[in-house]
């Protein structure tokens, strides 16, 4: 029974991959834009290292703006990815979290892959269990549970890349947000996915240049909106554009999640052997790979 | 089955309570104001130390005519330590007050504690913890190593299960590894007054190697049971080492892990009519974890035991008394686990049975986190068995649970 709790607490995977949301958004053309979207997301993964700050809270709305109404939790994740594969479309990634200590070294190690054939393989050290375990795949994401990352709203169906062929797309209209030209996108998954979302179809606003997320609404199979993602502090990072504060709302519980890049770092030179299940037991290893890390990002 | 009518009440109660906060209309182009948790920032890292959480349960059971309740509170502590150079320390222990029945018992424990450091591409750990055989958590054909990590332990809260006293080593080449452990002082559970023979000191070695779409591990050991055997004679519970050799594997099918653990177990005891004699054992436990939907997961496992040979009459002994033992026994364990209202609420249901039907359980469990750091949880368990089972003196037994969990 807790083994359940434990995963869903630990599932969590890499900013870069986080920040690309259900990405996937009239026909060819609005398959076009969310090809840009994706490839935008799979840059973040070449040799990036970086640190993430997620923060969850109650939230109520006042003059038009979400605000924490308790005090939010704060958890720090360093996270170290890199692109494999055909095309560098598939992506090696592990998180550790860095703060509070009490959960200091929890991770997971994921494996994307970009093709909808290949499932995605999710690994977590069960440390009660002794034990190395693969997460069996309910969604193309990798992961069964509800999948909040770290305790947080974020899921990893919030988060993944590539899979395009799960869904088809229609662009709505194009209209000013947020005093940005956007696409409006309907995102909608194909019989095979809709047996393994909890979403009916996506709603997402597509920043016509820069070709970023700025806002998703997610509805479930009932067509009640139940999740909502905000983006901010959209830059330029390493010739890609990125937002470096993504919040998620859940309109459920009235949670909201929200995520910080605080620094990230491209062209890292990370050891394979980072990436891989060693990470997640050994953590004398671990450490003095971060490590190394670290000191390069400096 | 008034247990069981309290047990339903509470569940359409939660669920009611879930649904009450079901939907919400949010309008407008809305604006998350960062400043609200970048204020917060400063003040959340506190100074370090031990990780803190309380849980205060009652329980009550009910078998025959008889009725106990009992009323616990548990703190957990856990903290870790980077020692430099020298590795790093991870502990965390426990405090339990209980009472039952107008008695009271307080009970401190170390459920872990685990010195880590690596070189090269050897990892090592020293202490008390826990290691996982096989692929099928709490099945007993390769997850031997541990006490605790059976079926009679579930709803034991996992950062509860007791760890044992092992030093292990791991060596890395990629994805392969191949890992050994000794373990000097094996926890073995005993009915009756017990004995301990021969060498009893544990090791093993595993081997675990990648596949396309899985992996694979070959298992040899010397371990020492999790339960003694009572010779009829004696009375008393003897626990001797055994050797296994094993192998188990996974595989990934779409929304499927296909799972399996064999091995083939020798110098076990067994108890005859008139003494304790060795004989060897082949154990296979065939698994599927299939993921019905993002929020939706059912487990499924079949077990079978088959010793080889069955020369005269064995006997297994219970709470009860001596129970005459086949020379195969099978049994299987569903389970389904699911998460509603959009993660508000977590469901979980556990069924397992003896294919001779001697013997069955059955639980349900509901948990609700009311906060970030208020979580209860409520579980009820039904036990049926037979004369011919070593349950029988339980059979008819029912529980159930309700705790709060609180993280400070």
């Amino acid at each position: 029974m807790k083994l359940i709790y434990l995963t869903r607490m630990l599932a969590i995977t890499t900013l870069t991959v986080i920040v690309s949301f259900p990405l996937i958004a009239l026909a060819q053309n609005a398959r076009s834009i969310m090809e840009k979207v994706d490839a935008g997301s799979r840059a973040h993964n070449n040799s990036a290292f970086s640190v993430i700050q997620i923060s969850t809270c109650k939230f109520g709305i006042a003059d038009g703006k979400v605000k924490c109404s308790r005090k939010p939790t704060v958890k720090k994740l360093e996270s170290a990815s890199v692109s494999i594969g055909p095309e560098g479309k598939d992506s090696k990634s592990i998180a550790i979290i860095l703060e509070p200590a009490s959960e200091r070294g929890i991770g997971m190690l994921s494996y994307i892959y970009d093709s909808s054939k290949k499932d995605n393989e999710t690994w977590l050290y069960l440390s009660a269990l002794g034990k190395v375990k693969r997460i069996v795949a309910s969604n193309s994401s990798g992961d069964s549970e509800p999948v909040s990352i770290f305790g947080s709203e974020f899921t990893t169906e919030d988060q993944e890349t590539g899979k395009l062929d799960d869904y088809t797309f229609k662009l709505l209209e194009t209209v000013k947000f947020q005093g940005r030209n956007a696409y409006v996108i309907e995102q909608t998954p194909t019989i095979e996915r809709t047996r393994k979302t909890r979403y009916g179809r996506s709603v997402v606003w597509v920043d016509t240049d820069r070709n970023v997320v700025l806002k998703a609404k997610m509805y479930n199979k009932r067509e009640a909106e139940i999740r909502r993602i905000i983006s901010s502090g959209v830059e330029k990072v390493n010739g890609v554009w990125m937002a470096r504060s993504t919040t998620i709302l859940n309109l459920v519980t009235n949670r909201l999640s929200n995520l910080s890049i605080r620094a990230i770092h491209f062209g890292m030179q990370i050891d394979p052997e980072l990436l891989s299940k060693r990470s997640l037991t050994d953590t004398a290893f671990r450490e003095r790979q971060l490590n190394i890390l670290r000191l390069q990002a400096q | 089955m008034y247990l069981g009518q309290v047990a339903l009440f509470g569940f359409v109660t939660i669920w009611l309570l879930g649904e009450s906060a079901f939907t919400q209309e949010l309008d407008g182009d809305l604006i998350f104001d960062d400043a609200t948790i970048f204020q917060e920032i400063s003040s959340q890292n506190g100074p370090n130390g031990p990780d803190v959480s309380a849980t205060l349960s009652f329980a009550i059971s009910k078998l025959s005519s008889a009725t106990t309740d009992s009323a616990g509170l548990n703190f957990v502590l856990s903290d870790r330590y980077d020692l430099g150079k020298i590795g790093f320390l991870d502990w965390s222990g426990h405090i339990k007050v209980n009472r039952s029945n107008a008695v009271s018992t307080a009970e401190p424990a170390i459920n872990k504690i685990i010195f880590q450091n690596s070189a090269g591409n050897v990892s090592w750990k020293v202490g008390k913890f826990a290691i996982g055989w096989g692929e099928i958590e709490g099945i007993p054909v390769l997850d031997v190593l541990n006490s605790g990590l059976s079926l009679g332990t579930a709803g034991t809260g996992i950062d509860e299960l007791p760890g044992q006293w092992f030093a292990s080593a791991e060596m890395f080449a990629g994805e392969t590894t191949l890992s050994g452990f000794i373990g000097p002082k094996p926890d073995v559970s005993h009915i009756k007054m017990s004995r301990m023979g021969g060498n009893t000191t544990e090791y093993g070695l595993r081997a675990t190697l990648p596949t396309s779409h899985g992996q694979y591990s070959v298992y040899t050991a010397q371990l020492v049971p999790q339960s003694g055997v009572v010779d009829r004679v004696t009375l008393i519970s003897v626990a001797r080492p055994y050797k296994m050799i094993g192998l188990s594997a996974h595989r990934a099918v779409g929304a499927a892990l296909l799972e399996v653990d064999l091995a083939y177990k020798t110098e076990l005891l067994r108890a005859s009519a008139l003494d304790l004699t060795t004989h060897d054992r082949f154990d296979l436990a065939l698994g599927v974890e299939y993921a019905i939907s993002d929020v939706t997961q059912l487990n499924s496992s079949i077990t079978v035991e088959h010793w080889l040979d069955q020369d005269t009459n064995y006997f297994d002994t219970g709470l009860g008394g001596s129970v005459m033992a086949s020379q195969s026994n099978a049994s299987y364990l569903i389970s389904l686990t699911s998460s509603i209202f959009d993660g508000k609420l977590g469901l979980n249901g556990y069924y397992g049975r003896t294919m001779d039907a001697s013997s069955q359980f059955f639980t349900l469990g509901v948990e609700y986190p009311i906060s970030d750091n208020l979580n209860i949880e409520t579980t009820y368990r039904r036990i049926s068995a037979s004369s011919s089972s070593t349950l029988a003196p339980i059979d008819g037994t029912q529980s159930l649970s309700i705790s709060a969990e609180y993280f400070f």
